[in-house]
């Protein structure tokens, strides 16, 4: 007895002080983090004091031009690369001279388009002789490359700053424009790699700047050296044996030894978070410190991320220009890489991405408190309403933007839907729901035979809370978004769903006088198994547009004109439709469930209504 | 002995080289503006050859000798800004007909080219001058034209989007003015041309000029066939060529052409190949 008590008191002491060490711990945590939020401010004004730029407030570009230039300079042939004289105007009234040139390859057909200065020798403005406007043209948000370069900074990565500029050219308003800071070894000395290093960039028109075995013969062809401006790639050629020699299993020693591991793996997460596959082969930066002997991947050009998807049915521009829409592509999307894939494939550094995509996704934390749950929705939500309310009453007075067909809300609204269902689908797949095996890490639907074609019914059952947020409810090992679901009845009480979908189906039952062919060719089906209480909530159903040969669009491809109906299980019911055909969601307000009630829905064209 | 022999080798092998690197503007003006800085060189050699010749009264005759010639072409195009393209080119030749012969460095030419419309490229306007180089001029026997001249014209080019995959078509068609200092006639200089792209294989074409003399002077004497340009003649001339890109930057052109109808000119049948190196790509 007496020993029973000493051990109980001694099992008492141990658990008091585990306790203590604990909230020790805590606490020691918690001052990390502040401390580590009051340098990133502290961060942020001296780079805001060091580039002059700013990423909270919208700034102002004056330019003077021959006014024969200025006309010609946005209307010209799009692939002519011709300069025109120009002057900056600074804060101070004085003319800065230089040249002005539109850059860019692609977004150079669009009418706005993105233009380059170079100011004469000895002159800068914001301490840059090169100053790169981007147009923002293929992305209708203007915020894709904005919410990308916002994670790489709050990820500590290296890369350029940003700020929306206002242009005026001839005291004209040329519109609304994305200033990026050059990326040149100036920018990153600023985060402690020296200037002197070796700076590699693949060309973006080759497409094998991609560490791929076969394209060794090439390499010079595959990728631009920077800096310094000589003709040694051997620094890139030694990588590129060692990336194929070094074996998977010893691949995080490697990368360890010659790389800044955080860069590679925050690199990926970056990629996974925004669906971004334009890129290893093309559209980042390398560079090796001098001061660190280390590599250091810097990301590029995010404006075909966010859920826009490359079609390979479709000829140019159509197949990167296009409505198609997807957020259920795995981590490894993307051109082939070995050095992605056998990151993403070693246990060492796979288990580190997945720490780090699971505290970007708020689901459990592994870093700075700043950067927890960075893409959740709720975070993203207020990141992209912030921005969007910022943006609008400048593209009213854009003169490329005011009359173009480009729906602003519908835009916004496509980003925020990217991201609930991204968040979700990854959640699946980093919490283990979604088998996902990183050994099968390539990637290459260019050479992918055309997948087959869904016709299955997916099946998911969710408890949804009344917090007034969506609910996303996705299929269990698709990771696909069968629907969101957000209780509108603030009883605070939860209520579980059933949610069924009969994917790529002409619908079997729907409303009088449709043409079954013309509708989406989806049903939704959805069942409140909470008894007792209705419910009133708000509801986003899915189709699917993925390319040109995998949608649900039936025989009726104008979008716009869908209206969701639903069969109570005696009468169909017209319901009051939003849809976006950029995310392809179709949504509808305030709707009332009984217990045990199952709803089917169709969506269905007003057109064909007879 | 060696020397010499080395020397005489060597100075041929210069020669040979400088004449297939040698061009002249061989069309009417161009309707192509290079963007500002982007350079453009383009070398063609032909071979033209026929023993019939059309006369003053277009009647096709025999001649006592079946000519043989060798022209070779060079031109640089560079793009002084957005406006204007400066135009650069010289002519050599080496022909024989019978007992006559030649060789030599014909005409330099030296022009501007600017744009009838300022935002889309495929229409200008071009202005050449013609120089003589230090031949002789008024021998029957020379490889260039022997006078200074001026040559004023307007193109333009319509083509369809070129994408790759995609076969495509364009037009293309020129006129100019060519006056002459001193007696030859002043002539009226037009080209219509028809490409084909064939995705990425190639590009077929046909093209159809005409030159015609405004008959203001007399004849001048000449042996050869390319010579009687600065003389009172017409020609009307057909030929198809078939071009293809060796990589980014080079690209090579065959073609054969043949004399459809003339007036105090030979009726030859042309065969020709071309080289061109576009530093724009």
């Amino acid at each position: 007895m007496k020993l029973s008590i000493d051990f109980i008191c001694r099992a008492a002491g141990i658990v008091m002080l585990s306790r203590v060490l604990v909230l020790f711990f805590l606490s020691m945590a918690v001052h990390a983090d502040e401390r580590w939020t009051t340098e990133k401010a502290s961060m942020v004004d001296s780079i805001e004091k060091q580039t002059g730029l700013s990423r909270t407030s919208i700034g102002t570009l004056h330019l003077n031009m021959r006014p024969i230039d200025a006309d010609v300079l946005f209307r010209k042939d799009p692939h002519d690369t011709s300069s025109f004289a120009v002057s900056i105007v600074d804060d101070a009234g004085e003319m800065l001279k230089g040249r002005i040139k539109v850059s860019g390859s692609f977004t150079r057909r669009f009418p706005k388009k993105s233009i380059f200065i170079k100011l004469e020798n000895g002159q800068q403005w914001k301490g840059r002789q090169k100053v790169s406007l981007d147009a923002m043209a293929t992305d209708g948000s203007m915020q894709r490359e904005w919410l990308a370069w916002q994670l790489v900074h709050a990820l500590g990565m290296p890369g350029p700053e940003l700020q929306y500029v206002r242009v005026y050219i001839n005291n004209r308003y040329s519109g609304l424009f994305m200033h990026t800071e050059w990326l040149d070894t100036g920018v990153l000395a600023r985060y402690g790699l020296g200037a002197d290093g070796q700076f590699f960039h693949p060309s973006d028109s080759r497409f094998c700047g991609d560490f791929l075995p076969h394209h060794k013969k090439t390499l010079k062809d595959c990728w631009f050296k920077l800096s310094p401006r000589d003709k040694d790639f051997s620094p890139l050629q030694a990588l590129m044996d060692d990336i194929a020699q070094t074996p998977v299993k010893e691949f995080h020693e490697y990368l360890e030894m010659h790389f800044d591991v955080d860069s590679v793996i925050n690199w990926l997460a970056l990629n996974v978070l925004t669906s971004n596959g334009d890129t290893y082969n093309k559209n980042y930066f390398l560079y090796r410190s001098a001061i660190t002997g280390k590599w250091v991947v810097i990301p590029w050009d995010y404006d075909l991320s966010f859920g826009r998807n490359w079609d390979a049915y479709l000829p140019f521009p159509e197949n990167i220009l296009n409505d198609n829409f997807q957020y259920f592509y795995p981590p490894e999307l993307g051109a082939p890489n070995p050095l992605k894939e056998k990151t993403l494939r070693n246990p060492v550094l796979n288990q580190l991405f997945t720490e780090r995509m699971l505290h970007l996704l708020g689901e459990k934390r592994h870093g700075a408190a700043a950067t927890f749950g960075w893409f959740s929705p709720k975070a993203m939500r207020e990141r992209i309403d912030r921005t969007a309310i910022r943006l609008q009453p400048e593209r009213i007075d854009d003169p490329y933007l005011k009359d173009s067909a480009i729906d602003f809300s519908q835009e916004t609204e496509s980003l925020w839907h990217y991201v609930q269902r991204r968040h979700a689908y990854l959640r699946e797949i980093f919490t283990g729901a979604v088998p996902w095996n990183p050994e099968l890490a390539i990637w290459n639907p260019a050479d992918a035979p055309p997948r087959p074609a869904l016709s299955v019914s997916l099946f998911a059952s969710q408890q949804v809370s009344a917090n007034g947020q969506y609910a996303t409810i996705a299929a269990p090992a698709y990771g696909y978004l069968l629907a969101a679901i957000k209780l509108k009845d603030n009883n605070g009480e939860a209520a579980k769903f059933n949610v069924e979908s009969a994917i790529n189906h002409t619908p079997t039952v729907f409303p009088p006088g449709y043409d079954p062919a013309s509708c989406i060719q989806r049903s939704w089906f959805i069942t409140l198994r909470t008894p007792f209480k209705s419910r009133v909530m708000d509801l986003q159903l899915d189709y699917l547009q993925e390319d040109s040969q995998r949608q649900e669009l039936g025989s009726v491809r104008s979008e716009q004109n869908f209206t969701l109906w639903v069969l109570d299980g005696q009468r169909w019911h017209k319901l009051k439709t939003h849809v976006n055909p950029l995310s392809n969601v179709i949504s509808t307000q305030n709707m009332t469930i009984h217990p045990s009630q199952m709803l089917r829905f169709v969506a269905c064209p007003e057109s064909t209504e007879s | 002995m060696q020397g010499l022999v080395c020397s005489t080798y060597f100075k041929q092998l210069l020669f040979g080289v400088a004449m297939l690197t040698c061009a002249t503007i061989v069309q009417a003006a161009s309707p192509w503006m290079r963007s500002e800085a982007e350079r453009f060189y383009w070398a063609g050699v032909t071979y033209s050859t026929g023993d019939q010749r059309w006369d003053d009264k277009s009647n096709q005759k025999k001649v006592d000798c079946r000519n043989s010639d060798w022209y070779m072409h060079q031109k640089i195009e560079y793009g002084y800004s957005y406006y204007y393209t400066l135009i650069a080119g010289l002519s050599a030749a080496s022909a024989n007909c019978g007992d006559d012969s030649l060789t030599g460095v014909g005409d330099l030419t030296l022009g501007i080219r600017g744009r009838l419309d300022k935002y889309r490229n495929g229409k200008s306007w071009e202005i050449t001058t013609i120089i003589p180089t230090g031949y002789e001029r008024d021998n029957s026997s020379r490889p260039g034209n022997g006078r200074f001249g001026l040559e004023a014209g307007v193109a333009w080019l319509f083509k369809e989007e070129e994408r790759e995959l995609v076969n495509s078509w364009s037009w293309q068609g020129g006129v100019a003015i060519r006056l002459w200092q001193g007696p030859p006639a002043d002539q009226f200089l037009s080209y219509l041309s028809v490409q084909h792209r064939i995705a990425a294989v190639g590009k077929i074409g046909m093209r159809i000029s005409g030159d015609f003399s405004f008959r203001n002077e007399s004849p001048e004497k000449t042996k050869f066939e390319n010579r009687t340009r600065l003389t009172d003649f017409d020609k009307v001339r057909a030929a198809v060529s078939w071009s293809s890109r060796i990589n980014a930057r080079w690209s090579w052109q065959a073609n054969v052409g043949h004399v459809l109808w003339g007036r105090n000119v030979t009726d030859n049948l042309t065969v020709g190949l071309n080289i061109s190196h576009d530093w724009s790509q």
